[in-house]
């Protein structure tokens, strides 16, 4: 089976997203299997990765929410892929993360890669909504542990989706980690940065 | 002040309607524009604008801020805007705080500026029942992260009867 993972991540480093490391722990529930991994961080799809995409039985999409949707070079190469991979026997699986704690966030972003599918008249497989996406960068817990127990679950049942080529029902998770600790050390995050950078805490209140 | 952001080119683009004024700054594709790489420059190094000058996009969230008015006209596919106009809205993020805020009991940002935005959104294409229903929630989940109380969503089977509409 050809597996194709897409990290849709605008970073120009695809190791330094959270995408990547999502995609990374997808592949601890895959062993055994043939993934490739592109990375669509360009308005446009290269020869080759387009090439790699026709190969594919299954292509999972991992990807930061932008604006309660797909970030836009990605939806710039969604257009682009809608011409080339039009009526393949390919599956389509997505994962989005977000900052914000809920998962429930991504549900509409999920949808826009459903509706992708559905128009390019490809499989639509499944799709993940991770919350929490500021604990994924930088953590180094094995998936399906402490704060990545549910992701796991999630993750499990993607992973037998993509193995048995088959549909499944999109699931929303959460980081296990309570949401008022997570909200008060992410803005605690943004005071340090700020401070790195030179600035002072009112500075990141400025009106222009 | 009034917004307008639209993905119209060549002659499309070049109607009254869609015309800067004293009061009116229009956004629209030169196709030079950058999309956002999620730094968080614009929270973080300079706030409320965007690190990125080389394309002219940087103000967008100043804009956003400033602004009483916001016509936005976007082809909509899968349910979505099109790539150029959900790229202002991905470069708009300075408008915002990086704080954290709870509303109806989910996640948001805190606002940076006071203003009221009026929002009129426009969106044009062979969109399905599907995408319609996509477009419209991601839309309504926009209204709470940007903040706007006032806003009204129409859909336009093709540029031509989005433009009769504008007359």
């Amino acid at each position: 089976m050809n597996i194709t993972f897409i990290n849709g991540s605008p970073k120009a480093k695809a190791e330094g997203s959270a995408s990547h490391v999502i995609l990374n722990d997808l592949r601890t529930f895959l062993p055994n299997q043939k993934i490739n991994e592109i990375h669509l961080n360009k308005q446009e799809v290269s020869e080759e990765q387009m090439q790699l995409l026709k190969s594919s039985d299954a292509i999972v999409f991992s990807f930061p929410l932008y604006v309660d949707s797909v970030p836009s070079q990605l939806l710039s190469c969604l257009y682009e892929m809608e011409k080339s991979l039009y009526a393949l026997p390919v599956r389509v699986f997505a994962i989005s993360n977000n900052g914000f704690f809920e998962g429930v966030q991504n549900r509409y972003a999920l949808e826009v890669i459903r509706n992708w599918a559905v128009r390019t008249k490809l499989f639509w497989g499944m799709g993940i909504g991770i919350g929490g996406g500021g604990m994924i960068l930088g953590q180094n817990i094995p998936v399906g542990k402490g704060s990545k127990k549910d992701m796991g679950r999630a993750m499990e049942k993607l992973s037998d989706s993509i193995l048995n080529n088959k549909s499944g029902e999109d699931i929303l998770v959460n980081m296990n980690f309570p949401r008022f600790l997570y909200k008060m050390i992410a803005d605690h995050g943004w005071k340090v940065k700020a401070r790195r950078n030179g600035l002072k805490i009112k500075d990141l209140y400025k009106t222009l | 002040m009034k917004l307008i952001i639209h993905d119209f080119r060549g002659e499309d683009a070049n109607i009254p309607e869609l015309s800067a004024s004293e009061n009116t700054r229009v956004i629209s594709d030169n196709g030079k524009i950058k999309p956002c790489i999620g730094c968080f420059g614009c929270w973080l190094k300079t706030p409320g604008e965007c690190i990125n000058k080389s394309d002219g996009y940087n103000n967008i969230g100043r804009l956003f801020g400033n602004c009483s008015e916001m016509l936005v006209i976007s082809e909509c596919r899968y349910g979505a805007y099109s790539p150029f106009v959900k790229n202002v809205f991905d470069r708009c993020i300075g408008c915002i705080l990086p704080f954290f805020e709870i509303i109806n009991g989910e996640m948001h940002h805190k606002k940076r500026y006071g203003n009221e935005i009026k929002i009129k959104i426009m969106l044009y294409g062979d969109i399905t029942g599907e995408e319609r229903q996509t477009a419209s929630n991601i839309l309504r989940r926009n209204f709470v992260n940007l903040h706007v109380t006032n806003h009204e969503i129409l859909f336009f089977k093709n540029k031509e009867d989005l433009k009769g509409a504008l007359l």
